[in-house]
């Protein structure tokens, strides 16, 4: 439980505020390079702040401003030349830096243009997500997590706007034991309750019910270390020795099966969060995954315009439920926490750490600046979470496993799967 | 005309409000018991408080807060069990009376369940319909009140209910004004039906002429129950009509009609300041010795109010055109700036006995209406005149013109079917017993 004052400092983000100072010090993403491949002009909102990512003709990418800092015009409402983007009332120009280059109407000669800029933001890609950094400058570097920069891994990037405060998104995290009941017993009634007797998914639902025996959280190099012993499992090869991090401040990464999620829970503003995500499936060495470009990408709608739940047979679309019914933002007020959330006390005090190290002017938790140290930074990689998906004993896969809680497009179901089957076929044969 | 300050006091039922207050004296329908049985987990708002209303695996009824004590997750996106009422995130579950009695996920043998509770209010179940009691738990719960309406039997019973998005009291002013029937359901239905092009014979318009008849007198005064109304329409006796035996507006917001067998018992009831559910029992008694075979459950409708772009649907219903009216008077009226006149004898004397009613409660007295004698409660009852002025589909011969009773309710074709046969039954017996009722 918390007072009013402590919860607002710990879930608003806007400009000035002291968790909008804090998440600004993080490089986030804003969308996908496919996105822009499509459209070359993108509104987007972060932090409660609204921006334009473009891309110029000669393929330069900027985030800047949503106005044309002449006559307040919504600049998602112009274009793209080779100098920039271009406002459609008077043609004003911007560079990817902000910079206005172009006031086709003003005298010649005139030189009133270079005392024009409009906000921008450094913006960099990585594993087919454009990033940028919003806090102060020099950057820190845009951290290589290995999840975004392994090789020979499937790649398939999601977003789902969710209509609620980022932290309560966030707190599932450092909560493993929800998945027991949301991802598993409501699951399975869920299905039982609408008649769906999809074998995969009433396979995954009763995977989650697997009992937790223990669950423990500790203070880690990049976040909150998370181990958890389920029922049938070993402790020495799973995640209760290998653990998984909640990578500081709002990432989430899940591992089991080949399947690797690595995802952010990033506000647009106090009260939406965009959750998006990296989907790495790796079939492993035996399999050549043939090269992506782009890395596709998905919006998937978890709440519908009435404000019902539409995903319920995805796992994602259960835990948007859970958020979205605890309120724009969840009044912590009025909680009662227990045992089991351990995690998430931790977790907020985490948070308040950072935001105490941003108020004193110190850099917070996963800023790296030596690029050395940001080759390739190191997560674990459980292999097992208990309930290896689709691998029978005899080492053979089932196919539609993998993809079984993944509301994906078809085309992408198949290539994933031919994938999984092609590396169980391999395994089988004699070495 | 009253001040704004009067009409906050008359109108607001959120909790700590005057009205609020009132009202959780009261028991008020929540829903139809088998749309509870269909989805076994309702929301429920009532007074501005949101409320989920559920029944668990052994079939209790338990009506709670709407939030799961641990982390405010809403109880409708839950399940339910054996035990109770099942959150989806963590498990916890809450049995009827709010109590935490399962927290899955916490260490064997901790007894940290048995300190948490959420909100709990009583229900109960009456003529196919779930009331709910929203006092305080320190004052003795009264008895769901046994209205005749409500435990007549050998009836056919038929739930309606409607959200319209105003405040209650606009809805319920509506009943001790008989003069609007005349010109909403007499005049303004006739020139409506015509402008969608309804021909004369349809029996919609044969019930908006029944309503256009001229009023002679209509009156007002104290009654037992709530509001005495009276009122003769042209062609009347004074005698079995609603003269001499209509029936009163029950306080505090139900409103009582009947007539030709048809009996509509309705409550308006608060949501919030600003949405009222009309809640409306519709009993069918043929009469004439017709035998109505028992109903297995009460059945249901939603009846709608307007579509997204705002426009009325149901206009060519009583209720329809009702609820256009209230909803057109604004979210809450403005009662500072209307006009009443002569007609609003009625609507005046409502207001005194609320005002009068919210002071004996803010005095710490229980209001009337409110009944703690079993032997008073086992049938409390109203009059119940056969004419309105308009007998439904009663031609002078006696004979009954098929689908006059169901006229204005847009029922399931099924339900409209079975109740239209009891009367065409009913008059064929009736055709030996002219002149009696």
């Amino acid at each position: 439980m918390l007072t009013q004052e402590q919860n607002d400092r710990l879930t608003r983000v806007g400009p000035g505020t002291p968790m909008g100072n804090l998440m600004r010090r993080y490089w986030h993403p804003v969308a996908a390079k496919a996105q822009l491949d499509e459209q070359s002009v993108l509104p987007v909102r972060l932090f409660g702040e609204d921006l334009i990512l473009f891309k110029d003709q000669q393929g330069r990418i900027g985030l800047v401003g949503d106005r044309c800092a002449h006559r307040q015009v919504k600049l998602d409402c112009g274009y793209t030349t080779g100098a920039g983007l271009r406002c459609p009332y008077h043609g004003w120009t911007y560079a990817t830096d902000g910079r206005c280059v172009e006031q086709p109407g003003e005298p010649e000669g005139s030189i009133f243009r270079d005392k024009v800029k409009i906000p921008s933001y450094p913006v960099e890609e990585l594993a087919g997500l454009i990033f940028t950094y919003m806090g102060p400058l020099p950057a820190p570097l845009l951290p290589r997590w290995n999840r975004l920069v392994w090789d020979n891994v499937y790649r398939v990037i999601g977003f789902i706007e969710i209509p609620c405060n980022w932290l309560q998104c966030m707190e599932n995290t450092p909560d493993p034991v929800h998945t027991e009941y949301l991802h598993g017993h409501y699951f399975e009634q869920w299905l039982k309750r609408n008649g769906i007797e999809d074998k995969r998914s009433l396979e995954l639902a009763q995977g989650f019910k697997t009992h937790f025996l223990k669950h423990e959280y500790e203070i880690g190099k990049y976040g909150i270390d998370r181990r958890w012993l389920l029922e049938g499992m070993t402790q020495d090869k799973d995640i209760w020795s290998a653990s998984l991090p909640l990578v500081f401040p709002d990432i989430h990464c899940t591992s089991g099966g080949g399947r690797h999620t690595f995802g952010w829970r990033m506000p647009i503003d106090d009260t939406h969060t965009m959750e998006v995500f990296v989907r790495g499936f790796d079939p492993g060495p035996d399999v050549k995954v043939p090269e992506q470009n782009p890395v596709p990408y998905i919006k998937i709608p978890m709440v519908d315009e009435k404000g019902g739940f539409c995903a319920l047979q995805s796992v994602t679309g259960q835990d948007v439920m859970a958020w979205v019914s605890q309120g724009d933002i969840l009044d912590r007020t009025k909680e009662r926490l227990a045992d089991t959330d351990r995690g998430i006390i931790m977790y907020r005090q985490q948070l308040e750490t950072e935001l105490r190290k941003v108020e004193a002017g110190e850099d917070p938790i996963n800023t790296f600046r030596d690029p050395a140290e940001n080759t390739c930074i190191d997560l674990p990689v459980p292999w097992d979470r208990g309930y290896a998906w689709g691998f029978a004993k005899d080492g053979s896969y089932k196919r539609g496993s993998v993809t079984a809680a993944d509301p994906l497009p078809k085309y992408i179901v198949d290539e994933v799967e031919d994938l999984f089957v092609e590396a169980a076929a391999k395994r089988k044969q004699p070495a | 005309m009253i001040t704004q300050a009067e009409n906050e006091r008359l109108t607001r039922v959120g909790p700590g409000t005057p009205g609020g207050e009132l009202f959780r004296h009261y028991w008020q329908p929540i829903a139809p018991k088998q749309k509870l049985v269909e989805h076994g987990i309702l929301p429920i708002r009532l007074y501005g408080e949101d409320l989920v209303l559920f029944s668990d695996g052994q079939g209790r009824m338990g009506l709670v807060g709407d939030r799961c004590a641990h982390r405010r997750v809403k109880l409708e996106c839950g399940y339910t069990t054996n035990a109770g009422i099942k959150c989806p995130y963590h498990g916890w579950t809450f049995d009827t009376t709010g109590q935490c009695v399962e927290q899955p996920g916490e260490p064997e043998g901790s007894t940290f369940k048995d300190k948490v509770q959420i909100p709990s209010y009583p229900v109960q179940e009456l003529a196919g319909v779930v009331f709910a009691y929203l006092g305080p738990k320190d004052r003795p719960v009264p008895l769901l009140p046994r209205w005749d309406r409500l435990v007549w039997d050998n009836c056919y019973r038929v739930i309606a209910y409607a959200i319209v998005p105003c405040n209650w009291l606009q809805c319920m002013e509506n009943t001790p004004d008989q003069m609007h029937t005349v010109n909403l359901h007499g005049e303004y239905a006739q020139q409506w039906l015509r402008s969608q092009g309804v021909p004369d014979d349809d029996s919609r318009m044969a019930l908006a002429r029944g309503f256009a008849r001229k009023v002679i007198k209509h009156e007002y005064g104290p009654h037992k129950y709530g509001l005495h109304r009276a009122w003769l329409i042209e062609g009347q006796t004074g005698k079995n009509d609603t003269w001499d035996s209509t029936a009163p507006l029950v306080f505090p917001n139900t409103h009582v009609t009947s007539g030709s067998g048809r009996h509509d018992f309705g409550w308006r009831v608060p949501i919030d300041d600003t949405h009222t559910m009309q809640f409306i029992l519709r009993t069918f008694q043929p009469g004439n010795g017709v035998v109505v075979p028992p109903q297995p459950f009460v059945p249901y409708y939603e009846m709608p109010v307007r579509d997204e772009h705002g426009k009325f649907l149901t206009l060519d219903t009583i209720n329809g055109q009702d609820f256009m009216a209230w909803c057109e008077q604004g979210e809450i009226m403005d009662r500072s700036k209307e006009r009443l006149g002569d007609s609003d004898r009625g609507v005046i004397a409502f207001r005194q006995l609320i005002a009068q009613q919210l002071d004996r409660v803010q005095a710490g007295h229980e209001p009337m209406n409110v009944f703690h004698d079993p032997v008073e409660n086992e049938k409390i009852e109203l009059p119940s005149p056969w004419d309105r002025g308009h007998a439904w589909g009663y031609d002078k011969d006696g004979s009954y013109m098929r689908g006059a009773v169901t006229a204005s309710d847009r029922l399931p074709e099924h339900i409209a079917d079975e109740i239209e046969d009891l009367y065409v039954e009913a008059a064929k017996r009736a055709n030996h017993l002219v002149g009696a009722t």
